[in-house]
């Protein structure tokens, strides 16, 4: 697998994370560089949903102290993508 | 025709008992059968889940209310009815162990939102759903109805097609109104909500207070707790202040309860409720809200409460919440979150005597001990009814709160 295919594949998996808890967001209403919970009207219980959605289709656990380091789309891509590679 | 003796008829009306269309809140007026879950003389008990209605408030599972057989089924799905239809009749297993029905809430009729009985929806058509995303609950339903649900667009993921889209469907065939069905359903929610919201503000003499409860313990209680845990058994703030909340009740009984009208016919009294079930305003992202109730708080921890508010805002979303969750709450909570207002004053849910509103949570500088220091504190706002309580009680349990939530660790 190249790092393409794998940034790719893990853009998917975010984007069907926040879909369990907003199912009405498109990729196109995510503007990924502005704050995720903002962007996809997210409250504290929808953000910590998304995250054990994300933990079920990855594996990866996100720690309470690391919510800085993934509260953008982007940041969020490449905090996975470190993880997963 | 059939001829039974008085006595007769008197044993056959004790023995059967009515499964009818609930209530699910003084602003329900009508809601839609959309599927059986048993059959005639099946065996069910007090709990089951025993159809699917689709309702103002979304999809709900209908439960019954006693054990038994079902003796006959009266109404085939899907058909809106008014509150009160009875659906079908269950043979009951023993009439004397009969489980009580969570409090009947009265009903609140606005001409506006009168029901109107859909005729049976049958489209000739084949069913065709090869290659169709739709979630399992739209096949059965598309099968039973024989419905070609091959032209929808779902609003489910990748454009999988949900409940929601196969009731605007099922409306559209069957109504022939100038209209939208979707404006008329987002209409009916905004004149139930209307009518009931008024209808309080109107009966209850609502008095307000708010006090600011400094949570700085608590928050750093909650990050130690969370630091270290997965994501799935985070906690957060509100499952704190809804058990502090519990605790406080369960010294304060008198916010805890219905004021209605007496059994005796006389004029309304308030009881007490012998349980502590707190209902949580939940905002759908579609529009509109849902208050599904957390019960016996008092008596859960502050994870399994936690884990308890996770699978409400879940169901909420998914349209899985069962008819008690929305009948039987003592009391209500709205919270504003931490991208809401500093402070909310609600309107009493009858016949509840109080809901709570908690603000968000902000920063600020406070004088302990002489030293200005930073404390994080939120406001939280009671509004009471009058003829229940007085403003020194709902002073008192305020007070009551804010000292629980200094111990976090003991809640």
């Amino acid at each position: 697998m190249n790092n393409a295919y794998i940034q790719q594949n893990t853009q998917q998996i975010i984007l069907e994370a926040i879909q369990e808890v907003a199912p009405e967001i498109e990729q196109d209403d995510i503007d990924m560089d502005e704050d995720i919970r903002e962007e996809c009207d997210l409250d504290s219980m929808d953000f910590l949903n998304y995250l054990i959605a994300l933990k079920k289709s990855t594996g990866v656990s996100i720690a309470e102290g690391d919510y800085t380091q993934v509260n953008t789309f982007n940041k969020m891509l490449s905090y996975l993508s470190d993880k997963l590679a | 025709m059939t001829s039974v003796s008085i006595d007769e008829t008197k044993i056959s009306v004790a023995e059967f008992e009515d499964i009818t269309m609930p209530s699910l809140g003084a602003d329900m007026t009508e809601g839609t059968l959309t599927q059986w879950l048993v059959k005639e003389g099946e065996q069910v008990n007090s709990g089951d889940i025993i159809a699917v209605l689709e309702t103002q408030k979304g999809a709900i599972d209908m439960e019954v209310y006693s054990s038994g057989t079902i003796a006959e089924i009266l109404v085939e799905p899907v058909i809106e009815v008014p509150v009160g239809t009875v659906l079908a009749r269950l043979t009951l297993a023993e009439p004397s162990k009969k489980v009580p029905k969570p409090t009947p809430i009265p009903t609140v009729t606005a001409s506006e939102t009168s029901a109107e009985i859909d005729e049976h929806i049958v489209v000739s058509e084949q069913v065709k759903m090869t290659g169709i995303k739709a979630s399992p609950i739209v096949r059965r339903l598309a099968k039973e109805q024989q419905l070609d649900i091959t032209g929808i667009q779902g609003s489910g993921p990748q454009g999988a097609i949900l409940l929601n889209d196969l009731t605007v469907l099922l409306k559209t065939k069957t109504k022939s109104e100038n209209h939208k069905p979707a404006d008329k359903t987002e209409q009916n929610m905004r004149n139930a909500i209307a009518v009931a919201m008024a209808k309080s503000k109107q009966e209850i003499p609502h008095f307000y207070l708010s006090l600011e409860l400094d949570i700085t313990n608590a928050q750093q209680w909650l990050q130690q707790q969370n630091q270290a845990t997965q994501p799935e058994e985070h906690v957060l703030l509100l499952a704190l202040l809804l058990k502090a909340m519990a605790k406080s009740l369960v010294k304060h009984p008198k916010l805890n309860g219905f004021y209605q009208d007496s059994t005796l016919g006389q004029s309304s009294v308030f009881e007490q409720a012998s349980a502590i079930n707190i209902g949580n305003v939940i905002s759908l992202r579609q529009g509109g809200l849902v208050v599904p109730a957390i019960h016996d708080v008092d008596k859960l921890s502050v994870s399994k409460l936690m884990q308890g508010l996770r699978d409400i805002t879940e169901r909420s979303r998914n349209g899985h919440l069962r008819s008690s969750e929305l009948m039987d709450a003592t009391i209500t909570v709205t919270n504003m979150g931490e991208r809401g207002a500093d402070s909310v004053f609600g309107i009493i849910y009858p016949p509840q005597v109080a809901i709570l509103g908690f603000g968000k949570v902000r920063k600020t500088a406070k004088v302990v001990n002489d030293n200005v220091v930073i404390a994080q504190v939120l406001t939280v706002s009671l509004s009471a009814d009058h003829r229940v309580v007085d403003g020194m009680l709902a002073a008192k349990f305020l007070n009551h709160l804010a000292k629980q939530l200094q111990k976090p660790e003991r809640l």
